[in-house]
């Protein structure tokens, strides 16, 4: 058994936040049907990303433009736990796929919504995307300094915890469901995931003294809390957390006399007197190959680490040594190495159900499933209403 | 009505961020969350997300070292549904409190461990600082620059995870809920910490990796400086916002030129740097309230740079319920984090501050027998606090 096995889920997202929601649900279990319009989600355009926020689904295609089709997307969400959206507010409702409408159809449906910009307030219906969001919410700001240049950050901030935040929100209504039988409504937003990513500093009160830490070229916090570059060109993390720590820093440096130095003696002097001992450890560090520090230091049981790139991720042996990655076999894209399942459950591991699908690959079946016989899928086909790819010939 | 999860009791023995923070986030949605710290205290203490990380518990202060505080914690752990902790690897079974030992005396806890690396493999010994778990997952080398890393000031392994946990906890009692079962359920930082980059972290053949640096690569989706040397940040993410932009700046010839084919996002080396110029210099002609005003008019995703203290300001944030006074002990009045999902049926609640430490170390120890007598024992011991 996998967590939400049994919970079928139509998908009507597009992009990341919302296409993301349903991705998480669908890593433990959940049946997700993506239901796409004829002219496409928009992140098909990157094909990688696609794939990343789509996997585990399966796709039909029904025109909701057209009359008719409404009955078909009916039927399909009358087998649903969950229906999960991210339209900007009023959307749904023109599609007729609103909560209210769709408890008509299904009284106990729970429903996710994640607009950009949340359903209430001045600029609820403006569209939005993650770094809309990370330029007003602060975090490029915080990033990058006071009236400096601001860093656009490359995860996708609020896209990231969208999904999150929202599939907590729906594990949450599903809980409440398995014990009362009672769907709901449930909303989450790109406004409230920058919220919560800054909740460490979304702060106010009187006398707060705002660190105000981001810079645009920063290596850390301070000389024993930071990056430094090996021989080799490549960097560590070395972060003395305690006394101990840079004791046996500099040590394995072969710094000792830095330790009885009064200028280094204490943490505050270390403090007072940071750029001199950042200067001073840049040119020991120099010294030895990055990746070879750090296994120097971790010995010695100090926090330390290589800075490795997405390249050498990919080829990472610890992540192979554990799981991390699953390899598929695609339509389109050939053999694809892709990241598994994240969380790790002793009894109940979710697993990568199958690759993204492609767009309109499972109309027939899900259409099929549902009740339709073949001669009313042809003619919806005739008519528009929806459409089946042509799933190439695996090799 | 209460929140989803109310009648569902959590022991969190997290510290830092990634624990409390995922407890919290349970709290408000109904949860009754006793947070057990130990005698010197949770380090992150002095930090102010403390204050909301820790919001809607009660605390005890007890030492897991000593025999008479690991019953304590134990007969804490048989009531309780769920345990959340992020100490290394290993550290709960060796205190005796680890899953196999709660396990044995309540079946149906749902445990969850959060670590840096997972409890498996060569990394697993490494302690699970934040910023390792970042350097090793490639966030400070991505988002770098050709010839350095940078590091990024939000602790985003640690905050991702937090949500994640709350999650996979909420998905653990749902499988509870149908089978009686508990279960372990391990989160690995560095794992969440990669789903992050799930969308680049795909390698086939013919993928595109583009570099990015501090602004990203791509021309019609970056942020831009404006006359009076204020930024903004233009998100034309579909072809539709892209052929607005161009009418709106009256270049209707855009939506033809070879320059902007595969607009807005497949604009690749070295397209990018020319279109990036040209826009640069358009928007140096105007203030960004000037642009922002006339990008808004024509419906273009559009925002001003800005800082935190100015979000907590917006109308919209407050209209979405996103800022709550509290009175924090020690601090005063503290505007901070709403509760970032909203369920209609089961709202949830802010139950009340953070608490002091070991505020509600004889409340709790009352529920459990113990006598006015026997605490002030264990207190004198140094047991509890």
């Amino acid at each position: 058994m996998m967590p939400f096995e049994n919970v079928r889920i139509a998908d009507f997202t597009t992009m990341l936040a919302g296409a993301g929601i349903c991705r998480e649900l669908a890593d433990l279990g959940a049946d997700v049907v993506k239901i796409e319009p004829v002219d496409g989600d928009p992140w098909r355009m990157l094909a990688g990303g696609f794939m990343g926020v789509n996997r585990g689904k399966r796709c039909v295609v029904i025109d909701l433009r057209k009359e008719g089709a409404c009955d078909i997307a009916y039927k399909l969400i009358s087998t649903c736990t969950m229906l999960v959206e991210n339209s900007r507010p009023g959307i749904m409702k023109k599609l007729r796929m609103d909560y209210d409408s769709v408890k008509q159809i299904k009284p106990d449906i729970i429903y996710i919504s994640s607009p950009a910009f949340g359903s209430r307030g001045p600029e609820a219906t403006r569209p939005g995307y993650d770094p809309v969001l990370q330029a007003w919410s602060g975090q490029m700001e915080g990033q990058g300094g006071i009236g400096q240049t601001p860093v656009f950050h490359k995860i996708q901030l609020n896209d990231e915890m969208g999904p999150l935040l929202g599939a907590f929100g729906a594990s949450l209504a599903l809980f409440h469901k398995l014990r009362t039988g009672q769907g709901q409504f449930a909303e989450t937003s790109l406004l409230r995931s920058a919220v919560a990513l800054q909740s460490g500093n979304f702060i106010k009160y009187k006398g707060m003294k705002r660190k105000d830490q981001g810079k645009p070229d920063i290596k850390g916090l301070s000389a024993t809390n930071r990056m430094y570059q090996g021989i080799d060109g490549e960097w560590l993390y070395v972060y003395c957390a305690r006394e101990e720590h840079w004791v046996a820093m500099c040590e394995v440096l072969g710094l000792q006399k830095l330790v009885g130095d009064p200028r280094f003696a204490t943490a505050g002097a270390r403090k007072k007197h940071d750029r001199e001992l950042t200067a001073i450890l840049t040119d020991s560090f120099l010294m030895t190959p990055a990746g070879a520090w750090a296994l120097l230091l971790l010995v010695k049981g100090v926090p330390a680490a290589r800075a490795q790139n997405l390249e050498s991720l990919l080829k990472d042996q610890f992540c192979m040594d554990t799981g991390v990655y699953e390899f598929q076999q695609h339509p389109q894209n050939g053999r694809v190495q892709l990241q598994g399942i994240v969380p790790e459950f002793s009894e109940t591991p979710g697993k990568v159900r199958r690759p993204a699908p492609m767009q309109g690959e499972h109309t027939d079946e899900v259409l099929l499933e549902i009740g339709y016989t073949r001669e009313q899928i042809e003619d919806f086909k005739a008519r528009k209403l929806v459409v089946q790819a042509v799933v190439p010939q695996k090799k | 009505m209460g929140g989803a999860l109310s009648g569902i009791k959590i022991l969190d023995f997290g510290q830092y961020i990634a624990g409390p923070f995922a407890a919290q986030l349970l709290a408000e949605q109904g949860a009754d969350v006793i947070k057990v710290e130990r005698p010197g205290g949770d380090p992150y203490r002095h930090v102010d997300g403390f204050m909301v990380w820790n919001r809607s518990k009660k605390a005890i202060t007890l030492d897991l070292k000593k025999p008479e505080g690991l019953k304590i914690a134990l007969d804490l752990a048989k009531q309780s549904d769920v345990i959340i902790e992020n100490f290394k690897p290993g550290m709960m079974d060796k205190l005796g409190a680890g899953y196999e030992a709660v396990k044995t005396i309540n079946p149906r806890i749902v445990y969850c461990s959060i670590s840096g690396f997972g409890p498996r493999g060569s990394y697993s010994n490494i302690a699970g600082y934040d910023q390792l778990v970042s350097a090793l997952g490639s966030v400070y080398t991505e988002q770098g620059f050709a010839t350095h890393p940078l590091y990024l000031v939000l602790p985003l392994a640690s905050l991702y995870s937090a949500a994640a946990a709350a999650l996979d906890i909420t998905a653990g009692l749902c499988v509870r809920e149908q089978t009686g079962k508990g279960q372990k359920i391990d989160i690995s930082m560095f794992r969440v910490i990669l789903g992050t980059f799930r969308q680049f972290l795909v390698d086939f053949e013919g993928m595109f990796r583009a570099p990015w640096g501090p602004t990203g690569p791509m021309p019609l989706y970056r942020p831009y400086q404006c006359k009076d040397g204020k930024w903004l940040f233009t998100g034309l993410g579909n072809p539709k916002f892209f052929t607005l932009f161009a009418l709106a700046l009256g270049h209707d010839e855009w939506l033809t030129d070879p320059l902007f084919e595969g607009a807005p996002f497949l604009i690749f080396p070295p397209r990018n740097a020319q279109v990036m110029a040209m826009i640069k210099d358009i928007y140096l002609t105007k203030t960004r309230d000037e642009w922002i005003k006339m990008l808004r008019d024509n419906e273009i995703p559009v925002a001003p740079v800005q800082a935190v203290a100015e979000f907590m300001e917006e109308p919209q944030v407050i209209a979405n319920d996103l800022v709550k006074t509290l009175k924090q002990p020690g601090v005063g009045m503290v505007k901070e984090m709403g509760i970032p999902i909203e369920l209609m049926l089961t709202p949830g609640k802010i139950k009340g501050p953070a608490p002091l430490p070991g505020q509600h170390t004889k409340e709790i120890l009352r529920t459990l027998g113990y006598r006015a007598a026997q605490i002030k024992e264990l207190k004198k011991a140094g047991v509890v606090r």
